[in-house]
């Protein structure tokens, strides 16, 4: 029985594999923020209001650009949390060095950039629902209301 | 062949040094006992073998790589503690999967048996688990992960006896199926010294004594009677344990190899000679004086 030897890539793709399913509560954390930014977007992020005295208009825009901002944060909470010390000691059992958890770590991240952004847009789109049902929907300006399937990555 | 190579190697946590100019080397597929009092640098040591941490001078190989960082050592190696850290989403059966797939060894069978006769609770997180369970599921994946290098830092420490057996019962079990180099960190030597072949004592980082466990059985003997035809034996020999227990009796424990013909004198005049045992033995090498806690009591 001698020592065998490993690949490294090998061991970084397994290692981000189990972080995967162990940092999976996360995304409870990531729900939660959403929520909060949809909470907040909900309201509109802007109006104006003119008129010349017969007529008055008066304009409220929506954005969820707000969600992205938040996710943005939860990103980078994640970000911190990986570095610290007590994530680092949960990968001490395994096989493991510092650069394949920190391999490990940047496909994690990438990840989690990924599913934020989907999510993001799709809290775009959930955003549109309610404000469709909540609001007059006679008085909705479609420009931009309607999305394309392309437009989904840019609420 | 020998797995890991120490030479001095010093580890320094600012001035205090916790390891001090080690040197020792130890064979393949044996299982070695490290024995020392408590701050020794029993874990030290351990985790630069593990490769947790860098020495601060000299030179350690494991499998003849250096195993700070190094990912070889890593899956060849693995370091057995209560401080072992699992994320709280993983259930123990889930961390039974996760390791399987990173220690080629692993052996999933004997882990479902481990397992069940435990009576682990397959849902359980492993925060959950009390301080004797944590280190009964601990050690059990030290044994199925059938690393060439396993290291146990003292991995009794909360199990109660019945566990505590069954535990070197089932090392020795699978250590004799398969064999490899283990190391087992532990105070406990009267329990450990049946399935140990050596022994290595260390004393404030340095190296008190690395013998297999045959030798330090015969290490020193014990001689006990009046106190001045006591003293007259051993002279100018090293004493390494004195004890009074009674006015005017004495008993001392000196190494064998330096009484040998006078031990035959020694049996024939009326003093007892007793074994040692390498529990007391290890306690006696490594006390700060010679007299034991009975000295304190002593003064005041």
């Amino acid at each position: 029985m001698s020592s065998k030897e490993v690949s490294l890539l090998l061991i970084s793709l397994k290692q981000y594999f189990y972080k995967l399913k162990a940092y999976s509560n996360l995304v409870h954390s990531l729900i939660i923020v959403q929520l909060f930014a949809l909470l907040f977007s909900l309201g509109g992020v802007g109006g104006s209001m003119g008129g010349n005295g017969e007529l008055s208009v008066s304009v409220k825009s929506y954005s969820s650009n707000i969600v992205i901002v938040f996710s943005l944060f939860w990103i980078m909470f994640i970000a911190v949390q990986l570095s610290t010390k007590s994530c680092k000691k949960m990968e001490l059992p395994f096989v493991t060095n510092r650069l394949s958890g920190n391999l490990s770590n940047v496909g994690f991240l990438l990840t989690t950039c990924v599913f934020g952004g989907i999510t993001s847009s799709l809290i775009g789109v959930l955003l549109r629902i309610i404000a469709y049902f909540t609001v007059d929907s006679s008085q909705i300006v479609f420009n931009g209301f309607l999305l394309a399937y392309g437009d989904l990555l840019q609420p | 062949m020998s797995v890991i190579q120490a030479r001095d190697i010093t580890k320094s946590y600012g001035k205090i040094k916790a390891i001090d100019h080690l040197s020792f080397e130890i064979e393949e597929n044996k299982i070695t006992g490290l024995i020392g009092r408590n701050g020794a640098g029993k874990t030290t040591l351990l985790k630069m073998i593990a490769g947790y941490i860098k020495p601060s001078s000299g030179e350690l190989k494991v499998y003849t790589r250096n195993p700070f960082n190094s990912l070889d050592v890593s899956a060849n190696t693995i370091f057995v503690d209560d401080n072992m850290t699992f994320p709280n989403s993983l259930t123990l059966k889930d961390i039974l999967t996760e390791m399987a797939h990173f220690y080629a060894n692993w052996h999933s069978s004997l882990a479902g048996g481990l397992f069940d006769y435990f009576g682990f609770n397959p849902k359980q997180p492993h925060s959950n688990l009390s301080k004797g369970t944590k280190s009964t599921f601990n050690s059990m994946l030290g044994i199925v992960s059938r690393c060439p290098l396993t290291i146990f830092d003292e991995p009794t420490t909360g199990m109660d006896s019945a566990v505590r057996k069954d535990f070197y019962k089932a090392l020795l079990k699978d250590y004799i199926e398969y064999p490899r180099t283990i190391i087992l960190s532990s105070h406990l030597l009267s329990e450990l010294e049946e399935i140990l072949e050596d022994i290595l004592l260390i004393n404030h980082g340095t190296k008190s004594l690395h013998l297999p466990v045959t030798e330090l059985r015969e290490f020193a003997v014990g001689i006990r009677g009046n106190a001045q035809a006591v003293l007259g034996f051993v002279e100018d020999k090293e004493i390494i344990y004195q004890e009074e227990f009674a006015k005017g009796s004495l008993y001392i424990v000196v190494r064998t190899e330096l009484l040998e013909q006078r031990l035959e004198q020694v049996r024939q005049s009326s003093l007892e000679v007793l074994p040692v045992s390498t529990d007391d033995l290890c306690v006696y090498l490594t006390a700060k004086t010679k007299g034991g806690i009975d000295d304190v009591f002593k003064r005041g």
